[in-house]
């Protein structure tokens, strides 16, 4: 196995790994600041792609569908936030579970009723849809764009949470909501902000997954289960985690993939390698129950 | 005498008129199928070919009334079931068409058949049904999963392809497409690999290609599958140096849309192209466009297929006659938008497979430009195991 052949894949798996990082991170800090199993959020994901598809298709500038989708989506956000989430804060973790996956059903068949069962055209810029040349390796320009672009992303969420008040709250209130909110801070507009925030994330993930997969009802189901699973190895509330999780998962379903079936021949291979990161999973959750970066509650 | 004579009159009379209402009974026909959940989009297809066929036959099968019944499976076998005894038992359905998944097919063919209930599917065929579970009232117009893989390795034989590698979706119709090639193809056979249904990112499997340097890959990649796999395609610049082959479903008039450049150039094999030059298919094609605005795809195709082939049978007999019916049927007395058409004796079809290539219109979209046929006459592999005779 050359060198070359090493670094391209390792390349996608950090690809990957970083764009499952933008949904987990969302994930993890609603459980962390807000204690929400949300699984709209892949939902969040899939609303993205459409706005962002339907908009581009009429203005044909991306710059007002970028800005379009996340706004609508931000706003969308926010009212189902007031209107469903939050009166759900309280209640059990399966009350938010059983909430959140009404919402994905509703909003697939929304989709499905607006823009029909085919999948929506995304474009893509001339000078993104080609390939360049790293070495001897041909690497597709928008792959690279996206990590790019999703490495930025990650230092901006850092910087939110590590240096704002903002983000000291967020932290201080995974903590210990109650506190936070004796000490006389709006938790419910915090509340809003985070989920407002957490979905413009996701959306983010979508509109830059788009232009690489089909825009159709459901497009986010599968992506939401990856990015369960990053934070679950991860640890559920942990940013730090996210991002370790989301690598570890990336490498290990990508070069599972490639070397698995080659090790074991393609039946065994192929059916490992589909197990591959429920497998990390596990394992981790033995090693450690509550995640890598997660604490006992 | 003229008391007995005026009797028999009478009789033969009311004999008379009893053959004439049968003969004027509408046809039970019920169109089962999955018009939504995951395989909606095919169902709602080959509704489309449904309705024009009927269109075309002024709402009559072989000059018979019609009464159509259709069913909504919603991708699932259970309710396909389901589905299947409601037709039998409170609809009295005599045929039933459609069927455009194999997993629900699978699940409603049973009831179908001990009910004596003639069955023509217009684009599953399960090989076991094909093979040894084949049945006398069981007719499929569509394809094996074999078919258009073995005409295709044939066609990459004579080319002189040298070095191939095969992708593929990892499930049952996955396998058979990507190794009908694999096994048929005389070149250098550079690996298999089989991603599974969920996955959408195939940079992986790229990378695998470009180290491997084929001069050609198959890869099957359908329904949600196909569109990522086009544009990530497109987008490695593989096709530069590398020939993507495949079959019709991978880039059809209902994706290309979405799909935008990223289909342009690859070649597909499959049974129909919407500018074949046999009789009938430019009515059907151009009928199709002004409805709905883009070609009609090989799901309309075969549905359309279907209902004129049942036409052709019921003016020779109506299924109350279940022998002459089905020797009807068998005949297949119809003329098949693809040309030539003939069962064997599975009650499959024997048909020609043809290339196509995906290119760029006058009208500046993307449509399937026929190019040739490119292997006549082709049986699936599972006929020999079916107990039927021809």
């Amino acid at each position: 196995m050359s060198i070359a052949f090493l670094a391209e894949q390792s390349f996608n798996a950090l690809q990957l790994g970083l764009m499952l990082f933008l949904m987990a991170v969302g994930v993890t800090l609603a459980f962390g600041t807000m204690r929400l199993i949300n699984l709209a959020h892949g939902s969040f994901f899939m609303l993205a792609a459409y706005f962002y598809a339907w908009i581009i298709a009429q203005t044909e500038s991306g710059i007002v569908a970028w800005v379009g989708a996340l706004g609508a989506l931000a706003i969308l956000a926010i009212a189902i936030e007031r209107l469903i989430i939050r009166p759900l804060y309280l209640r059990d973790h399966l009350e938010q579970v059983l909430a959140t996956f009404g919402l994905i059903l509703v909003f697939n068949d929304l989709v499905m009723m607006i823009w029909g069962r085919d999948p929506v055209y995304v474009p893509l810029p001339d000078i993104l849809s080609g390939h360049v040349m790293l070495g001897d390796i041909a690497y597709p320009t928008y792959r690279l764009v996206i990590t790019a672009v999703a490495v930025v992303i990650g230092i901006a969420i850092w910087y939110l949470i590590a240096c704002t008040r903002t983000g000291g709250l967020i932290r201080a209130s995974a903590d210990n909501r109650a506190v936070v909110q004796a000490l006389g801070a709006n938790v419910d507009r915090l509340g809003a902000v985070v989920f407002a925030l957490v979905a413009v994330l996701a959306g983010i993930a979508g509109i830059m997954t788009a232009p690489l997969i089909a825009v159709t009802s459901g497009m986010g189901d599968s992506v939401l289960i990856q990015s369960l699973v990053v934070v679950i190895i991860g640890g559920l509330g942990s940013i730090a985690g996210a991002l370790v999780g989301a690598i570890l998962v990336a490498f290990v379903e990508v070069f599972g993939r490639t070397y698995l079936p080659m090790a074991l021949g393609n039946t065994t291979g192929f059916a490992l390698a589909n197990m591959a990161i429920y497998l990390l999973m596990a394992v981790t959750l033995v090693w450690r129950p509550f995640g890598i970066f997660g604490k006992p509650r | 005498m003229r008391v007995g004579l005026t009797l028999l009159t009478g009789l033969t009379l009311s004999a008379l008129l009893t053959l004439s209402a049968q003969a004027q009974d509408p046809v039970r026909l019920g169109f089962l199928s999955s018009m939504s959940g995951t395989f909606g989009v095919l169902g709602a297809e080959q509704k489309r070919g449904l309705d024009l066929a009927l269109e075309h036959l002024g709402n009559k099968l072989g000059g018979r009334p019609l009464k159509l019944i259709e069913v909504d499976d919603k991708s699932s076998p259970v309710e396909a079931a389901d589905a299947a005894n409601k037709l039998i038992e409170r609809e009295k359905i005599q045929i039933v068409t459609g069927l455009v998944v194999s997993n629900s097919m699978l699940a409603a063919i049973d009831p179908l058949l001990k009910n004596n209930v003639f069955v023509v599917g217009a684009n599953a065929g399960p090989s076991q049904l094909a093979g040894e579970k084949c049945h006398q009232n069981l007719f499929v117009v569509a394809f094996a999963n074999e078919q258009w893989g073995t005409g295709l390795a044939d066609y990459l034989n004579r080319k002189g392809v040298k070095r191939m590698m095969f992708l593929g979706m990892d499930y049952q119709a996955g396998w058979d497409h990507a190794k009908s090639v694999a096994k048929n193809f005389k070149g250098e056979n550079l690996g298999e690999i089989y991603t599974p249904l969920t996955q959408l990112d195939f940079s992986s499997v790229l990378t695998q290609v470009r180290a491997a340097k084929p001069d050609a890959i198959y890869a099957f990649y359908v329904g949600g599958a196909a569109v990522p796999f086009m544009k990530q395609w497109k987008q490695s610049g593989l096709g530069k140096t590398v020939k993507l082959y495949s079959m019709g479903a991978i880039a059809d008039s209902m994706l290309l849309p979405a799909m935008g450049d990223a289909a342009l150039g690859i070649e597909t094999a499959y049974s129909w192209n919407p500018e074949m030059k046999t009789p009938g298919n430019e009515r059907f094609v151009d009928d199709f466009r002004k409805k709905h605005g883009r070609s009609p795809t090989q799901f309309a195709m075969f549905q359309y297929d279907a209902i004129m082939l049942l036409d052709a049978a019921v003016k020779e007999a109506g299924p109350e006659d279940p022998d002459k019916f089905r020797a009807a049927l068998k005949k297949a007395n119809f003329q098949s938008l693809r040309g030539s058409f003939k069962f064997n004796n599975n009650n499959f079809p024997i048909q020609d497979i043809i290339l196509q290539r995906v290119e760029k219109m006058p009208d500046g979209k993307f449509d399937l430009k026929f190019l040739e046929i490119i292997k006549k006459d082709v049986k699936d592999p599972h006929h020999t195991s079916c107990p039927l005779k021809g």
